[in-house]
């Protein structure tokens, strides 16, 4: 080959080369230097003064990236809130309005298309757009106007869009006061959305009623949050919490398709999620003045899903977690009270069925045939097909359909409601009475709202609206499929789409509540025994594991007297694993049907101060023989029926209430009959190949933190680590190492107040505040909650050309 | 040097000739003309190649100052980061920062390539 031929062909090979970068473009155009869209505007956060419409307003970022955000106008104070959190927060609140109106596959592409129309179909817009219409003309539209255009400023302001749009190559819309009503809503289906009533009736038809055994009514435990013997509240005659909410009735069929379907798309709850909140009044502490602890169990994501801020304006200081997106502090203190909240797990969605005519097209409904609302939209998909999606309702909400069986859908957040208005309330509450106006309106998800005031008040309010239903004028729990066409067990007063009037809901004074308890701690366990109406049963309700510590812990302090802040922080930290009290020494018992390594690990666990620490064999042990064990317990039973263990009970509680010949602990794939011991026996052998097969040492060798971006790229996560606790213990992290403490606070009125969040406060990447929480967070460790202003401006808002103007 | 030529093609290369007598100048224009283009768009690191590949003398050195010219483009890249305080943030972004050093040093040295076999 000559020399000429040999360049030729190297520059074919080299100009191919070119061609094959050419292929790529997309991605070399991400990450090109100079022009790349990765390094458009990296690291740059716009100016450092901004015009403001309302008037002027500071913003100063302390040590954490906490925004304190000052205006002597409360509409130039949102508008700087709003600014500052699109400023560090603008992705996460679009995506989260994206998810909800069902607009991901127009950036995300196919594989978001079923959630886009299980979204689509439920209409959540709409909701939100009801919801922001009833907010108009009270106290909250003029912030939730604010805070959206001070959002919209920012989006004309910033040099350049966050890094995730820069990659995905779009950009976002204007934010809308109905976007901020889609945020609450998400926050309120990510807490309340649950279709345990389909996933019960598939289970019913597939195990037989017998199995409902693994899934009671309520959980026997002697720590729901109202004590009976503690508190001063008048129960019921005759009630111990757990009643049999069923009356017998048979479930219509419901396909599995449809659950499965829902379990993929719909995002409610997890079985994970939960929180922690107690309160002691000053008659117990150190100070004589009264705390509060609240840590929310979430998904842990990048970034949190919380936003700390701090906000000074007329008439309020409040400082504490919120929503990007809205404009309310949601847990926190302002100088004269403080509060936390908790799910409470109300069953506030149920279903129906219909009798139907004219191919679906018109329901039965009292007495008469009407026609099913119906539109159709298309769905915009990012690199595919556009699909048409058929959105339809009946009186009572959306109907959802798989394999031909459509199921009418009503969830209390569909209608019009008022928790804006309510969190408004709180942060400019000054004692008990303005608080309880804020609680008045608080209509969903409903929480075990804690509160404790300046003046040494306490209060425990678990407000929201619960429905109450009615078969044949008789109160019927919700935990069941209703026949629609007859009307059955509907909400009176609720208007889906529309302003409600509540008339058949549980009247805000009879609510469960305790006004001045010495303390009470919530942990998502049942309200109360004995109470008149149902509002919910165990699945949606938490199991007592962290509520029994807690209590205990609580109950040996004040005996001891003087609680102080430490106590409150060693206490939200505690690993402790009251599971592994219940479990291991049914695990010893069995010692005897085990031999090597599995016996000793039986004797390791008799050993064991049953402390779920990062460090502890034992933890490790213990944690990978209850997988197993459930896993022993449950699947021949569930795989017969051809249940995968996503249908499995949401909580260990019932199993291990079982009795020990319990024909549950039978191995249906072996000739003989086996008991409890035999379970926990084969379970442990179990464990045994499982760790050595994954050569794990610590319980922090399997059990990680797992704190992952949205997208795919790795550098974007939190860092892994070896973590203690688990879903089960105060100190609160998933098995999946992405469910725990959300955000956690220890609030005061006669010292420092404190918090801290899994991660950092800003979602810039290139921020030092992207992850600087996150190892004080794992530690247990705290930062001071001040309401101090940090010297030095970092935005300045400046009255702008249209100062006063409207909104 | 290139063997005589006629008619259009000829002309194409005399001047080709006379860009090379003046190699360094003509990297240098080349190489400062790409980089412009590359703040528009990554095809101006391409772009630097094919000029830098026609303004050299060899295809050796057509890659040596391709791949010089590469490095350079790359540190003043670095040091604009390290400017704005991110540097460290850039490192951490895996296959992103790997991609973002290989395109500067790897597409001049492919233009340059491609050039020199046709010139």
């Amino acid at each position: 080959m000559s020399s000429t031929t040999r360049r030729r062909v190297l520059a074919a090979l080299a100009a191919a080369g070119v061609g094959g970068v050419a292929t790529q473009r997309d991605l070399v155009g991400v990450a090109a230097p100079f022009s790349g869209r990765a390094f458009d505007g990296f690291g740059a956060t716009g100016p450092d003064t901004v015009e403001n419409p309302y008037g002027p307003a500071t913003v100063s970022y302390d040590d954490y990236g906490v925004p304190h955000v000052e205006a002597d106008d409360e509409r130039a104070l949102y508008f700087a809130a709003g600014y500052t959190q699109a400023r560090d927060r603008l992705f996460g609140m679009d995506l989260v309005r994206r998810q909800m109106r069902g607009e991901l596959s127009a950036v995300f592409g196919e594989r978001t298309v079923e959630s886009d129309r299980f979204h689509r179909k439920m209409d959540f817009t709409a909701a939100a757009a009801a919801t922001w219409e009833g907010l108009r003309g009270t106290a909250v539209e003029a912030p939730v106007r604010a805070l959206a255009r001070g959002i919209n400023r920012y989006l004309d302001l910033a040099p350049a869009l966050p890094l995730e749009f820069r990659l995905l190559g779009y950009e976002p819309d204007e934010w809308t006061p109905v976007d901020t009503a889609l945020v609450a809503k998400a926050i309120a289906w990510g807490l309340t959305g649950t279709f345990w009533d389909l996933e019960r009736a598939v289970i019913e038809e597939s195990l037989g009623e017998a199995a409902l055994d693994l899934y009671p009514d309520a959980y026997e435990h002697d720590y729901p949050i109202v004590r009976p013997g503690v508190h001063d509240w008048p129960a019921e005659e005759g009630g111990d919490g757990t009643e049999a909410y069923t009356d017998g009735r048979e479930s219509p069929s419901i396909p599995r398709e449809l659950v499965d379907w829902l379990r993929e798309v719909a995002g409610g709850p997890s079985g994970a999620t939960g929180s922690n909140n107690w309160i002691v009044s000053g008659e117990h502490t150190e100070t004589g003045g009264p705390l509060l602890a609240n840590d929310p169990h979430l998904t842990l994501q990048v970034p949190p899903v919380w936003y700390e801020m701090h906000l000074r304006g007329p008439g309020m200081d409040v400082r504490g977690a919120a929503f990007p997106g809205a404009p309310l502090i949601v847990i926190g203190q302002n100088r004269g009270v403080a509060w936390g909240i908790t799910n409470v797990g109300g069953d506030v969605l149920d279903c129906y069925t219909y009798d139907t005519r004219a191919g679906g097209r018109e329901y039965r409904y009292d007495g008469e045939w009407r026609p099913v609302q119906s539109r159709t939209e298309t769905i915009d998909v990012s690199g595919g097909e556009n699909r048409e999606v058929s959105i339809e309702k009946t009186v009572h909400g959306p109907l959802i359909e798989r394999e031909g069986r459509r199921v009418g859908v009503a969830w209390v957040g569909l209608a019009a409601t008022r928790e804006p208005l309510a969190v408004y309330r709180y942060n400019r509450a000054s004692g008990i009475d303005e608080f309880r106006e804020g609680l008045r309106v608080f209509d969903i998800p409903g929480q075990n709202t804690v509160y404790i005031d300046r003046e040494g008040r306490t209060m425990y309010y678990p407000a929201a609206k619960y429905p109450i239903r009615e078969v044949d004028g008789e109160d019927v729990p919700g935990n069941r499929i209703f026949d629609g066409s007859a009307g059955e067990g509907e909400w009176r007063g609720f208007t889906p789409y529309g302003e409600s009037t509540w008339e058949g809901f549980v009247d805000f004074g009879e609510i469960p509540h305790l006004i001045d308890p010495g303390y009470v701690a919530t942990a998502n366990q049942r309200v109360v025994d004995g109470y008149e109406h149902y509002l919910g049963d165990a699945e949606y309700m938490g199991d007592p594991y962290r509520a029994t510590r807690i209590y205990e812990r609580l109950d040996g302090a004040v005996d001891a007297g003087e609680i102080d802040t430490a106590f409150m922080k060693d206490l939200q930290n505690d690993r402790h694993s009251v599971h592994a009290d219940v479990w291991v020494p049914q695990v010893v018992a069995a010692r005897g049907k085990t031999s090597g390594q599995a016996r000793e690990y039986v004797d390791l666990l008799a050993e064991w101060d049953r402390g779920m620490r990062a460090d502890s064999e034992a933890a490790l042990v213990y944690s990978v023989w209850a997988e197993a064990f459930r896993d022993a317990v449950l699947r021949d039973e569930f795989a017969a029926a051809d249940l995968d263990s996503e249908y499995y009970p949401g909580e260990d509680w019932p199993i291990q209430q079982l009795d020990p010949d319990s024909r549950w602990f039978d191995d249906a794939d072996t000739g003989g009959t086996e008991r409890r011991a035999d379970a926990v026996a084969r379970a442990m052998e179990t464990t045994v190949e499982r760790i050595e097969t994954e050569g794990w040492e610590t319980y922090g060798d399997r059990h990680r933190l797992a704190i992952e971006h949205p997208f795919p790229l790795e550098f974007l996560d939190y860092p892994d680590r070896p973590a203690g606790g688990s879903a089960n213990t105060v100190f609160n992290l998933g098995a999946d190492g992405a469910t725990g403490s959300s955000w956690r606070m220890i609030a005061s009125f006669d010292g420092p107040s404190y918090s801290v969040i899994p991660g950092g406060n800003s979602g810039r990447y290139v921020s030092e505040h992207y992850d600087d929480q996150l190892d004080m967070w794992l530690d247990g460790e705290y930062k001071e909650m001040s309401f101090e202003i940090p010297e030095g401006t970092d935005i300045e808002f400046v009255a702008g050309e249209d100062a006063g103007g409207s909104s | 040097m290139s063997a005589p030529a006629s008619g259009a093609l000829g002309r194409v290369t005399d001047a080709v000739d006379r860009i090379r007598e003046a190699e360094h100048a003509a990297v240098l224009l080349g190489g400062a003309v790409g980089l412009l283009a590359a703040f528009l768009h990554w095809g101006g690191f391409v772009l630097a190649g094919a000029l830098i590949g026609l303004a050299s003398r060899s295809l050796t050195r057509a890659v040596a100052f391709a791949l010089a010219f590469g490095v350079l483009a790359w540190l003043l890249f670095a040091a604009s980061l390290l400017r704005s305080g991110v540097f460290g943030a850039y490192l951490g972004m895996g296959q992103l920062t790997l991609l973002s050093v290989a395109v500067p040093v790897g597409l001049p040295i492919l233009g340059a390539i491609a050039v020199r076999g046709v010139y």
